[in-house]
């Protein structure tokens, strides 16, 4: 059986795979709320809502139709409840991968690298930083992005344009510090 | 020509130009190495961000899945009975079990990963390809012995409106096989050799106005295949229903679905327009689903310039692979690698050949890919196919940099928009399979492919260990390379100008 509980996948798979929705879901609402603990919670949330409100999909990319649905319940909640924390975002980076071939400096260097990149993404704007995970991670196309935000997808590539050299500008601002994983040429293996 | 600016190499990167402005700048790339720094620059860049992102996500419950299909198989279910519903009331969909097809497929082995990089494929009954008839000949793909609850056959039974399912039988290959017999490896199969198998049910189309009353004297059509199947006007609550419409399963999911337990659906484009209004095209509607005899569907017309297609794409969509079941797929994704593999060319960029001596290059659309894993790490290695309908087009493995060059391709009409200018060089289509050991298969149907042009997709595999990580227990199932193309204007205007003239 594709799954281990239940018949399941056949129905709730029509859609695209579940878990690829899940996993995308996830990804914004952490991205979103910074909560590691409610984020599975609002995830099931989420793809309750988009599921119970299925007629109301009425076409196009249905993984934009879910994050459309993921970002209004999350901001939606945030102002009901005002739970969004506003957690460095720097110190929460934690690599949960398990580290495969790298020597111990090479691990060091590489966490410093996601910690000060993922500092980076956290100086963008909220919608900016949704953008740039949907386009980078999940390769969401402009025009599904669009479909996100209720924008159109010349204006998305703006966004993200701008976001991208933000990004350039902050990551060449800090090579002055001596943080040896800035640019390319130091040679270092990947 | 210039130096690149950045902005210029994300939108090469992101293959976000026309062919000529990255033919263009490749040509630079080659003689540049100042702009050759800046694309190794901004590729390190983008992955950072990639990773960094991935990264700092807090692992995932491991009960998360579970618990999600728990609270979906919870959701009520109102089959709202059309004389019932106001055009305001919003229906939930009856995806949760009314249908008697709620399919239990029991693939018969998932253990692929016990034996640490054994093959993914056939994990049915131990029948090799070449015994399922599959390797280098005419064949089709035969039927599974799993040992699914015969879900398929509920749908020749009461399911919920009657449905006739002429020639789809669960547990037989689709009949009219020789209609499908597909020369895997050998060639692309014309749609005109194909026979189609067909689906038959009832459809009601309600239209409304944006303030949601019934709008009359509406034209509703329906079109599959570069036929006008049926064509009709709204009565005076703004209905239109037929009784008895048959619609043509895609030959992509004939192929996909060929021989599994699992049926296929009906997919249409509907049409709606009146005079005075914005036209509507709505295209890949699912019809007759999983045993639901009985297509409903509302569409509100907004008040406009008839010389403007509205809302194009807009219906029961779906991101082209997940309507197939994973049984099915695997099935025939493990058909393709094993054509692969034993394929007895030693180029691995074979396509070409596929296409015969006659077709001049230009008249070839090509393919390429760049494959990455999760964090975005390029993945060598990794078979990259081009499948047309039932046959390979071409197939070649990914470099050091996880790229695979161009494979060529004629495509396959893209059924979705047939019309009578298909013949002028409408749009075609192909599918993309990835797969390497230690990853889960990765597919992509209906990418764009047009001739004398580089079909350029991005690829993600995710690693069999990240899955593990995740709580994935089901970790060999395929996933999606997005990019599911919406018709263009274009397309969609011309097909409108032809079903609403054809229906003076």
């Amino acid at each position: 059986m594709p799954c281990s509980v239940g018949d399941c996948t056949e129905q709730f798979c029509r859609y695209g795979c579940l878990r690829e929705h899940e996993s995308a879901i996830r990804h914004l609402v952490y991205h979103i709320t910074h909560n590691a603990n409610d984020v599975d919670d609002i995830t099931q949330e989420v793809l309750l809502k988009a599921f119970a409100s299925i007629s109301s999909y009425r076409g196009g990319s249905f993984r934009a139709y879910l994050a459309r649905i993921a970002r209004n319940h999350c901001y939606d909640m945030s102002r009901r409840k005002r739970v969004r924390k506003e957690t460095s975002l720097e110190e929460s980076v934690i690599d949960y991968l398990p580290s495969l071939d790298k020597g111990p400096l090479e691990e060091v260097l590489d966490h410093e690298s996601n910690r000060e990149m993922y500092g980076i993404l956290g100086r963008l704007g909220d919608e900016d930083r949704e953008m740039m995970l949907l386009r980078h991670v999940f390769d969401y196309s402009y025009e599904e992005i669009g479909e996100v935000f209720g924008m159109k997808a010349g204006a998305i590539r703006t966004r993200v344009s701008r976001a991208r050299q933000r990004i350039m500008g902050l990551v060449e601002g800090r090579s002055g510090n001596e943080s040896p994983v800035i640019g390319s040429g130091l040679g270092l293996p990947r | 020509m210039n130096h690149l600016s950045s902005d210029q190499v994300w939108a090469y990167l992101d293959n976000d130009m026309t062919s000529e402005e990255q033919t263009s700048i490749s040509n630079h790339l080659l003689t540049c190495s100042l702009c050759e720094q800046k694309v190794t620059d901004v590729k390190e860049t983008a992955r950072r961000i990639r990773k960094a992102f991935v990264l700092s996500m807090p692992p995932s419950s491991s009960t998360l899945h579970e618990q999600v299909l728990t609270s979906l198989s919870g959701l009520k279910t109102n089959k709202v009975h059309p004389e019932a519903q106001s055009p305001r009331r919003k229906r939930i969909s009856p995806i949760v079990g009314t249908s008697a097809a709620a399919v239990v497929l029991a693939v018969a082995s998932w253990s692929f990963w016990q034996g640490g990089g054994s093959k993914w494929i056939d994990g049915l009954s131990g029948r090799s390809p070449a015994q399922m008839g599959l390797v280098n000949s005419t064949a089709v793909l035969t039927s599974s012995t799993s040992n699914d609850s015969g879900a398929a056959n509920t749908r020749s039974a009461s399911s919920a409106g009657g449905i006739t399912a002429q020639e789809v039988n669960g547990n037989a290959a689709l009949t009219g096989t020789t209609n499908h017999a597909a020369n895997v490896g050998n060639g692309s199969v014309s749609l005109a050799e194909v026979g189609l198998d067909t689906l038959t049910g009832a459809s009601t189309v309600t239209v409304t106005d944006s303030a949601g009353l019934p709008v009359v004297g509406v034209h509703v059509a329906y079109v599959a295949n570069g036929r006008i199947l049926y064509s009709g006007t709204t009565d005076g609550n703004g209905r239109v229903t037929d009784n008895s419409l048959t619609v043509p399963v895609d030959n992509l999911s004939a192929a996909i679905a060929n021989g599994s337990n699992a049926t296929p659906e009906g997919d249409v484009v509907v049409l709606v327009w009146k005079t005075g209004y914005e036209p509507v095209v709505s295209y890949d509607v699912h019809v007759f689903a999983s045993g639901q005899g009985h297509y409903e569907q509302t569409i509100a017309l907004t008040r406009g310039n008839e010389q403007r297609v509205e809302e194009i794409g807009y219906g029961y969509s779906h991101d082209s692979f997940g309507r197939y079941s994973s049984g099915q797929t695997i099935n025939w994704l493990g058909a393709i690698e094993s054509s692969v593999l034993s394929s007895s060319r030693s180029s691995p960029s074979g396509g070409l050949e596929n296409l015969g001596d006659t077709v001049s290059a230009s008249q070839v659309a090509k393919v390429s890919a760049t494959v990455i894993d999760e964090i975005g790490t390029p993945v060598s290695g990794a078979h990259v196919a081009v499948v047309t309908g039932s046959s390979i087009s071409g197939w070649t493995v990914t470099d050091s940099s996880g790229a695979a060059s161009a494979i060529a391709t004629e495509g396959t009409p893209d059924w979705r928009l047939l019309g009578p200018w298909v013949l002028e060089g409408g749009p075609k289509v192909a599918a993309i399979v990835v797969w390497k050991d230690g990853y889960a298969p990765a597919v992509g149907l209906y990418q764009p492919v047009s001739a004398g042009t580089n079909r350029a997709v991005s690829v993600t595999l995710q690693s069999i260990a990240w899955r593990k990580s995740q709580g994935w227990t089901n970790l060999a199932q395929p996933s999606t390379i997005a990019g599911d193309r919406l018709p263009t204007e274009a397309d969609a205007m011309r097909l409108f100008t032809w079903v609403s003239q054809a229906s003076q």
